[in-house]
């Protein structure tokens, strides 16, 4: 007699798991989403030999970037690393403005000093014994000492006149020692990415500090306690910007350059500085200009 | 059939599948090789018929498990079945086809590696591209991912000339005993 309770055959599993499968490969959607749900753990089982080989992978063939996606990669991250600082600047104006509106409304008179004429102009050249960039432009323009000149194509401040003739103009680099007074007065911004953008009121978050130039491009900051100063602010790639009042009103809040280091003083636990580089291109080589004349009619322009 | 170094090998050429295939890939196609492939027909060609079945849906299923499909949702899902049947009838055909080959000729498993590629990529490609007709999944141009993978066919089919010699010389890990010798007879 043929026991009831045998094994079902090889042939018998074999079919039954094949109908199986034909069901679960050709059922539609809705009926088999949970398999998907297994995914996970056969994805564990797996992830350490998967892991190992990736790096192998990544390391034999690199991911390839045409040269062209590169540079329009580059440019694009330069294009929207400039709209991102045009905009902070407004959005930073804009909250002047209405600081400026509520004074009025308290009824503090207005500062007349505050207008400023635009002039573009070129650099002519640069005096190396006395470290002064020359650009076309002078008295007969309008051009006064004090006159202060911003790369046209960002927000870089770039000097300030110290001295015109009839035609032409001498402009003191911000990264020139000789710079009088030698010490600037900034405030340090957080670093501009696109959380700049998602949390705008983070470039209101300030720290104010002192710079010096030095011979080598860039200016160094004066000891900054670095106990309970905002996070985030005092660290490379950070906005600094001019505040100081021994500077015309139409240079404020230009760009002096971005942190290129953060460095803790030894000597002075809890003090550090910073080291600030002018973004761009090297000041003295900056081709376009603009003039910013204090005292002038806002709109006028060269 | 070793069953332990089977899983070792199939883990191996699973990782191989999802980590290292691209590394191999032909320019910026997808045409790329596969070490899975090459253990199904491996398995077919040694194993006895009750195990290189089930071994090859095994392999499938895996197969099923990384290959995910796309829905008009963005919701990716899995296709359980398509290679594990592609597998089935793949490896089927192996074992079919062994007793009139040399099966220690290095060509042998280059031929069925090859083959074994090619009908399991047209059975899982046709299931999807079928039940595609009423589901809600969507793929895209079947023509050229038919050619694709049979590219892939041929290129598996160049691995194994080197994979083929190492996995012959570990017949013994996989407890392979069957006679070295074909049933197939020259006259």
């Amino acid at each position: 007699m043929r026991n009831s309770r045998q094994s079902p055959s090889p042939a018998t599993l074999l079919g039954v798991t094949l109908l199986t499968l034909l069901v679960l490969a050709l059922a539609p959607t809705r009926f088999t989403r949970w398999v998907t749900s297994f995914r996970g753990p056969v994805e564990v089982a797996i992830a350490p030999g998967k892991v190992v080989l990736e790096k192998a992978s990544r390391v034999l063939r690199p991911p390839m970037v045409a040269p062209e996606v590169q540079r329009d990669e580059r440019e694009l991250r330069e294009q929207f690393d400039d709209l991102l600082r045009l905009h902070l600047q407004a959005a930073r104006e804009n909250r002047e403005l209405r600081e400026v509106i509520r004074s009025l409304q308290a009824g503090t008179p207005y500062p007349a000093s505050v207008g400023a004429r635009r002039l573009s102009t070129q650099r002519q050249g640069i005096n190396l014994s006395t470290g002064l960039v020359q650009v076309r432009g002078g008295s007969r323009d309008g051009v006064v000492p004090g006159t202060i000149a911003v790369a046209a194509s960002s927000q870089q401040l770039i000097g300030q006149v110290v001295a015109t003739d009839l035609a032409t103009s001498s402009i003191r680099l911000i990264t020139d020692p000789r710079m009088q007074p030698n010490l600037i007065g900034a405030i340090v911004t957080p670093p501009i990415d696109e959380d700049s953008l998602r949390e705008p009121d983070r470039s209101a978050v300030q720290v104010t500090v002192e710079l010096r130039a030095t011979d080598d491009g860039v200016l160094v900051s004066e000891p900054i306690g670095s106990v309970g100063k905002p996070e985030g602010v005092l660290v490379p790639g950070a906005v600094v910007l001019l505040r100081d009042p021994t500077w015309p009103d139409p240079a404020q809040f230009f760009t002096i350059g971005l942190v290129e280091t953060v460095e803790e003083l030894p000597r002075n636990p809890g003090f550090i500085r910073l080291t600030v580089r002018p973004t761009g291109p090297e000041l003295g080589r900056v081709g376009s200009m603009i003039l910013h004349i204090p005292g002038g009619d806002p709109e006028g322009s060269g | 059939m070793n069953w332990i170094v089977f899983t070792i090998f199939a883990w191996i050429a699973m990782a191989f599948e999802t980590g290292f295939r691209d590394a191999l890939a032909l320019g910026s196609s997808s045409i790329s090789p596969s070490l899975a492939m090459i253990l199904v027909a491996y398995v077919a060609l040694w194993a006895p018929i009750r195990h290189a079945l089930p071994a090859a849906i095994v392999v499938g299923l895996l197969l099923d498990f990384g290959d995910l499909v796309r829905t008009p949702g963005a919701e990716p899902v899995v296709v359980l079945g398509r290679h594990a049947i592609g597998c089935l009838l793949a490896s089927y055909t192996v074992v079919t086809l062994r007793g009139m080959m040399f099966r220690r000729n290095v060509v042998t498993i280059v031929v069925l590696a090859g083959v074994t590629m090619a009908l399991t990529q047209i059975v899982a490609i046709a299931m999807l591209k079928f039940r595609s007709l009423y589901d809600v999944i969507i793929v895209d141009d079947a023509a050229a991912q038919l050619g694709s993978q049979l590219g892939s066919a041929i290129y598996t089919a160049a691995l194994a000339f080197i994979v083929g010699p190492l996995l012959n010389r570990m017949k013994w890990l996989f407890g392979f005993t069957g006679s070295a010798r074909s049933s197939f007879r020259m006259p």
